[in-house]
């Protein structure tokens, strides 16, 4: 019994520690035009769980959300919003079925998300670093 | 309500609209529309008696129901949302389970006006919406609308309802007041006026105190419903949920005090709670439930009960639940006792359950 635990305890943190260093290759990114160069994780979470509708700032926010099954949903959700899939589709019910709210409009892979954000002012949204460009601005996490 | 004979169209229409408007609709932002739906698949059964209108040793499906959700971002404040029911208990009847238009004043404020659901316990704003709680009905002491003994909580009012959140460190803290009216079968709950306070750390930890009051106006000239003409009732509930990884503890407590009195007491004042644990192993998450239900009339229930939840996708979970009711033995002046209808043999009644529950 003793061993299980310990084997779960280290199986744990392994999640863990792998869950933070992939949410590192994962960015948050605006239009190049947003005045802001960093944001908290805090408020990056508020905004994805429909706490927050607006930027640090006071301009409206309109995040894009990526299908279920890509590489950046897992890390962004797993390693900076912390919530599991069932969790998550969980929370949205609440809210969803209240009336008090609705979740990110799911924009596409990597790619179709980049170029929905350089074509949209008030857009936020989450690639794999190694997608980003100039197209947009990548906002530091804080 | 449009019928074919004896047979409701309404799930048709559900179904139908649910297969079709998926395919037009987008989201997020202005002008977008969102719909989503749920669906319940459930039989249950029980050992003795007729429980609760609707589960009998027959057994019945009758908690199968499902229901269409519609949004709309009007501009940058303006919401509008409305949601369709059909339910088993209801004889699949298709209607309006609510409708409202809400409006961000600020970040922190949002008005509504409409059609709302009562925001009276936990789980009682999305109560037909199975998958997002463990149970196949959640504890009937302190959910049921009982024809006999008030109810802790009610369907839908007409009327407002505002709320201001504000943030103190990860803890989101809210306070809500709403205000309307309630139709209840053969009557309304005029006057309606309640708040409610809640905190919130981080979705695992969530607080919940209300207080609200009414005044009940009776359509009935005859019968034990009559008594409570024009008398006004007041309701006090507390609650608390901790989600965690793995480990869930959800509990609520409810009084509920009538205005009329016999013979020197409130015959109808009504005591309830729960106590339920789970504890999540990867897809599956086996719970325990106890539950009281005390009306000073003397024909309240106690509950015990297990179940066993699969997360069968991340959408969908199966659900196999068995509960052991001891009603009180004080029959009630309609008849039956607890939430039967009938006085049954057995004094320890089991009722067993199975559904499927599936949101999109």
């Amino acid at each position: 019994m003793k061993t299980i635990a310990y084997r779960f305890t280290i199986l744990a943190a392994l999640w863990m520690v792998s869950m933070a260093a992939y949410a590192d290759e994962v960015v948050v990114i605006v239009h190049p035009s947003n005045a802001l160069t960093e944001i908290s994780v805090d408020d990056v979470k508020k905004i994805y769980l429909g706490k927050k509708k607006f930027f640090p700032g006071g301009s409206k926010v309109i995040p894009g959300d990526q299908p279920k099954g890509t590489q950046s949903r897992k890390f962004f959700y797993g390693g900076i919003i912390g919530k599991s899939e069932t969790k998550l589709k969980s929370y949205w019910s609440r809210l969803i079925f209240t009336g008090k709210g609705a979740p990110p409009k799911v924009i596409g892979f990597d790619r179709i998300v980049k170029e929905w954000v350089a074509r949209q002012p008030q857009a936020m949204g989450y690639i794999m670093r190694s997608e980003a460009d100039d197209t947009v601005k990548i906002l530091d996490l804080k | 309500m449009s019928r074919i004979g004896k047979y409701s169209i309404g799930p048709v229409c559900l179904v139908a609209a649910s297969m079709v408007l998926p395919l037009t609709t987008v989201a997020g932002e202005i002008g977008d529309i969102q719909w989503h739906g749920y669906l319940t698949s459930a039989v249950m059964t029980s050992s003795d008696g007729n429980y609760s209108g609707d589960v009998s040793d027959a057994g019945g499906a009758k908690d199968t129901r499902m229901g269409l959700n519609i949004s709309t971002q009007v501009d940058e404040s303006l919401n509008f949302a409305a949601q369709l029911k059909a339910k088993g208990t209801e004889d699949f009847k298709m209607e309006l389970d609510w409708a409202f238009a809400s409006y961000d004043v600020s970040e922190s404020t949002t008005l509504r006006f409409g059609k709302i659901k009562y925001p009276v316990g936990m789980y009682n704003e999305f109560i037909d919406v199975g998958y997002t709680y463990p149970w196949i009905r959640p504890p009937e002491g302190f959910y049921n609308q009982d024809a006999v003994g008030p109810n802790l909580t009610r369907v839908s009012y007409q009327g407002f309802g505002a709320d201001f959140n504000t943030y103190s460190g990860d803890t989101e803290l809210g306070f809500s007041l709403f205000g309307g009216v309630v139709d209840v079968p053969d009557g309304h709950v005029n006057q309606l006026v309640g708040v409610k306070l809640s905190a919130n750390m981080e979705d695992e930890i969530r607080f919940e105190l209300s207080a609200n009051t009414g005044v009940m106006e009776v359509d009935n000239t005859f019968g034990r419903q009559m008594m409570m003409d024009g008398e006004r009732h007041t309701t006090y509930t507390a609650g608390v949920i901790v989600d965690l990884t793995n480990f869930i503890l959800s509990s609520e407590f409810g009084q509920a005090i009538m205005g009329r009195k016999i013979a020197g007491n409130r015959p109808m004042d009504t005591t309830s709670g729960y106590v339920m644990m789970g504890y999540r192993m990867g897809e599956y998450m086996p719970h325990i439930t106890w539950e009281q239900w005390d009306v000073d009339g003397g024909w309240g229930q106690e509950v015990i009960g297990v179940g066993l939840r699969k997360e069968l996708t991340t959408n969908s979970a199966l659900k196999f639940e068995v509960r052991q009711v001891t009603p009180e033995v004080t029959p009630k002046p309609a008849g039956g006792v607890g939430l039967f209808s009938d006085v049954p043999t057995e004094k320890d009644v089991t009722i067993v359950g199975v559904a499927i529950e599936m949101v999109f």
